[in-house]
């Protein structure tokens, strides 16, 4: 209990802001009303998980990573290769994508594995192995195929090199090696449909009603909201199925047509504010091991929230995945909780 | 430590500050979409979420000349798929196999004509559904949402086979007519006659109603409504008192019939036998029928009153007889004997009557059809004098009828033979033109049109299946002599010749008998020729101008010439007389 008093209420109270929003966007659209109570309670669900590692020691939670990592690893692989499109678990009555309890298990064994050998830039050896860390569950995820989680690992390397810096060669091995994964995932790995998207979103106009189709509705639905929105009664392009996906991966786009510019601008808020609570955090910890764990965690927070957003708006091609804290499903909101209380652990135990 | 601590504490600045940049293009992006671009936006989802239903324009009536109508638009209720809304379309349809007792392959077969078209526009699969069919259709409407039943005008041709060529038929427009047209997929069009000639004035022009729907997807208000234009009417100059009559002429018989009056070029029948049922034509499905129809030896669906192209005989001999006169190789008084013979290029071309006709002058030799008195005249003329004559005659062209798919026909020359044969004419080809055999081709239509140019006494008109069109006349620029005695010859041809089975009692009727020899290849089989009969009535000022071909029916006074003589008798007896 004297725990749980050393929890950031701002924070707590932001991703609950979030999900009161998530839950009216989720009623508008038309396939929201029944999908209500199951959201509810969900979220509680997710409440708990959150007040349970708030005051569960982080550090044991390290200790423990490496078990938890070839855990994650040891569920990956047969989903992997089971053959056709398999991203999902059964655990108990639930339905859990695996590939989300990546999202905080692979933060908690970096900073297990890089713990006493902070370099600047990274060192050659921490960069490789840090590297195949992230790498080897983000292409067993990819293989699944489930390329819209797979992208939100990029999350890791990026906050890692935003933290540590690399040397000169380093980046030009990550430039070269990107550009022959484009490549070679361009002609071997991307299905068609996949590769429609990119080339879709470079030349909008060459395929208006096929996969550009979601983003262009998106931009619709966004657009006519306005200042002031039409309210959840009168949007239309959710209710009518124009939006796509409307209550899960583009639920900004039902919160901008219902809210408008005022609405987007509180949902911005809201995740300015726990972000920025997230990050400015790490002012008041001891440890290198709890710096770099928030940074981690609330590094893929940011990263799928703010590519989310970009999608939303028509600035980046699709891939799938939600919007944490606002769109509809559980897995994700599970594992943004999660993380979330693994942060306000680092808070709860700094002194010990 | 404590410097890689710090170290890693600073590194939240970089977050920080890289989270804040792109925070704020997001919210500038949703600016410029929300607050700039908001009319676009709004505008692009209204035409979301308007919906167009099309509103069929309904097609024009066709009547004969009393009124009498001859095609019309009946409402009928269709059953429409739309592969959009299906789930699983092969339970869909064997649900409804069994109620429209039509087996689930050929509904599939119906659905995948249309597998290029879009998948939320429904496509029909089953006409004509009665009462029952209907109610129990509805029943399931829950559990199949892809199914609609739709009242639909369709085309219904009361008389059927009775002027199917005249009239035509309708059929849903295929891609060429729909880009051509410019019409929406599953339009109909019309395929044959008038229902073709006349598409664009019978069909009209659809309508469309533009609603709003609201958030639930029900329509909430009419934002715009073009009015359909209906097709127009079309009276037929076709009477069909004389059209059944003349059908009831060559019931069981291969051949054509037509009327047409010789002053306006109005058609007052038109019969090409066999016939065929057009109702059976414009359905959707029928296919098998349809098939049948189509590979029907007999060819039904061909209009061989302007289609078949055929030897006219002895008919050409009056073209002959004009073309002498007017080039002046012979006067109407000038006898020529007739051996039964006429040596020319050292053969012998005969007479068909073997000890020959004497002494014979143009009226007699017009009567008895004699070969030997037209092989001179040929000989005289030569074949450029003759076609620089009988091409002002509507033979070898088009008449420019009113109806799709007229042919040409052939008026044989030098030139023609050379273009299209690679060989030059020979002097004896002009021998037997003469007397209409060799290449020499034309339609029925256009022999009835040129027995009323000779009755007309040297113009004749357009003819046309439309009721008061505004007359269209060619004229020739012969003199009016000429003709009267021509037509002195066709009267005695039916007072004491071998049309006497045309005459009417009280009315002078003039024509001509021609017997067609029919050249198969088959040596093992006697064919008859072709039995042939042109005339015109009453002779001093025609009515009624008349053709008469019934297919291997013999000699021209044989079959021919009484079926015109009992059409004539009714036609003017009932018909002129009364008007």
């Amino acid at each position: 209990m004297r725990r749980l008093r050393e929890i950031d209420r701002w924070m707590l109270a932001v991703a609950l802001g979030l999900n009161g929003m998530g839950l009216l966007g989720i009623w508008a659209s038309r396939a929201g009303p029944f999908l209500i109570r199951g959201q509810v309670l969900r979220i509680f669900l997710s409440l708990g998980a959150f007040f349970l590692f708030s005051m569960f020691n982080y550090r044991k939670l390290i200790n423990l990573s490496p078990w938890l990592y070839a855990g994650l690893l040891a569920v990956l692989l047969p989903l992997a290769f089971r053959g056709g499109v398999s991203s999902w678990l059964k655990l108990g009555t639930f339905w859990f994508q695996p590939s989300e309890a990546g999202k905080f298990i692979i933060p908690l064994f970096l900073v297990w594995f890089l713990r006493r050998k902070y370099q600047f830039p990274v060192s050659f050896k921490n960069f490789v192995i840090s590297g195949a860390i992230v790498f080897l569950p983000m292409g067993l995820v990819a293989l699944q195929p489930d390329l819209g989680t797979a992208f939100v690992y990029l999350a890791f390397p990026l906050a890692l090199y935003m933290v540590f810096g690399i040397k000169k060669w380093m980046r030009r091995l990550i430039a070269i090696s990107a550009i022959v994964v484009a490549v070679v995932g361009w002609f071997y790995f991307l299905e068609d449909y996949q590769k429609k998207r990119i080339t879709s979103f470079l030349h909008p106009s060459s395929d208006p009603k096929g996969s550009a189709y979601q983003v262009y509705q998106a931009k619709i639905s966004i657009g006519s909201g306005g200042l002031k929105g039409k309210g959840l009664r009168e949007m239309t392009q959710a209710k009518l199925r124009f939006l796509p996906a409307a209550h899960t991966d583009f639920i900004f786009a039902v919160v901008g047509e219902s809210f408008g510019f005022l609405g987007v601008l509180v949902v911005l808020l809201l995740y300015a504010m726990l972000f920025f609570r997230i990050f400015s955090s790490v002012e008041y910890l001891a440890e290198e091991e709890a710096v770099l764990l928030v940074l981690l965690l609330g590094g893929w927070l940011a990263f799928q929230t703010v590519f989310n957003l970009l999608i939303a708006v028509g600035l980046f091609p699709v891939t799938g995945f939600p919007l944490p804290f606002l769109s509809y499903g559980g897995s994700n909101l599970l594992a943004s909780y999660i993380s979330l209380g693994i942060i306000n652990s680092t808070l709860a135990w700094r002194w010990e | 430590m404590r410097e890689s601590l710090e170290k890693l504490k600073s590194s939240r600045f970089k977050f920080i500050l890289a989270l804040a940049g792109i925070f704020l293009l997001i919210a500038v992006r949703c600016f410029q979409l929300q607050i700039l671009q908001r009319e676009k936006y709004l505008r692009l989802a209204e035409r979301n979420r308007t919906l167009v239903f099309p509103v069929k324009a309904p097609r024009g009536l066709i009547t004969d000349r009393e009124g009498r109508v001859l095609a019309e638009t009946r409402a009928s209720f269709s059953l429409s798929f739309v592969r959009g809304l299906s789930r699983d379309p092969d339970s869909a349809l064997s649900e409804v196999s069994g109620i429209l007792s039509i087996p689930v392959q050929e509904l599939r077969h119906r659905l995948d004509n249309y597998r290029d078209f879009p998948r939320l526009l429904p496509v029909v699969i089953a006409e004509n559904l009665n009462m029952a069919q209907i109610s129990r259709l509805e029943a399931i409407r829950d559990k199949f949402p892809e199914f609609l039943v739709e009242a639909e005008p369709m085309r219904f041709y009361p008389f059927g086979e009775l002027a199917a060529h005249v009239v035509g038929y309708v059929g849903e427009a295929n891609g060429r007519e729909v880009k051509a047209l410019g019409l929406k997929p599953g339009a109909l069009v019309g395929k044959k006659g008038v229902e073709r000639s006349y598409d664009a004035v019978l069909r009209g022009k659809d309508g469309a109603l533009y609603l709003l729907r609201d958030s639930m997807g029900n329509p909430i208000k009419i934002i715009k409504r073009t009015p359909p234009h209906p097709g127009r009417k079309l009276v037929l100059a076709l009477d069909l008192d004389i059209q059944k009559w003349a059908r009831e002429e060559l019931q069981g018989k291969s051949g054509a019939v037509v009327i047409l009056s010789p002053k306006t070029g109005e058609v007052l029948a038109m019969v090409s036998s066999p016939s065929f049922e057009p109702n059976l034509m414009s359905s959707r499905f029928a296919g098998r029928a349809k098939l049948k129809i189509m590979t029907d030896p007999g060819k039904p669906l061909f209009n061989r009153a302007i289609q078949g192209t055929y030897p006219i005989g002895s008919i050409f001999k009056l073209a002959m007889a004009v073309a002498a006169l007017k080039k002046g190789v012979v006067s109407p008084r000038e006898k020529i004997f007739c051996p039964g013979f006429f040596p020319f290029g050292g053969r012998n071309f005969r007479c068909w009557r073997a000890g020959g006709h004497g002494w014979e002058d143009l009226a007699h030799a017009i009567r008895d059809s004699c070969n030997v008195y037209f092989y001179k005249m040929g000989d005289r003329l030569g074949i450029e004098n003759i076609v620089d004559v009988v091409k002002d005659f509507p033979f070898g062209r088009k008449t420019g009828i009113d109806l799709p798919g007229e042919k040409e026909g052939i008026l044989p020359s030098p030139q023609w033979k050379r273009k299209h044969l690679g060989v030059g004419w020979y002097p004896g080809e002009t021998i037997s033109l003469s007397i209409g055999q060799g290449y020499f081709t034309a339609t029925p239509l256009q022999v009835a049109t040129f027995v009323a140019a000779i009755g007309n006494r040297g113009w004749y008109p357009v003819p046309h299946v439309i009721k008061g069109e505004k007359t269209e006349k060619v004229s020739m620029e012969i003199s009016p002599w000429i003709f009267e005695a021509v037509i002195k010859g066709m009267r005695l041809v039916v007072k004491e010749g071998t049309g006497r089975a045309a005459s009417v009692p009280g009315i002078s009727v003039c024509g001509k008998t021609g017997t067609a020899q029919v050249v198969k290849l088959e040596k093992s089989k006697k064919i008859k020729p072709h039995s042939l009969f042109a005339a015109i009535a009453p002779c001093d000022n025609p009515e009624i101008s008349i053709f008469v071909l019934v297919e291997h029916g013999g000699a021209g006074g044989e079959t021919a010439a009484p079926v015109a003589g009992r059409l004539l008798r009714r036609i003017l007896g009932e018909k002129i007389k009364g008007n």
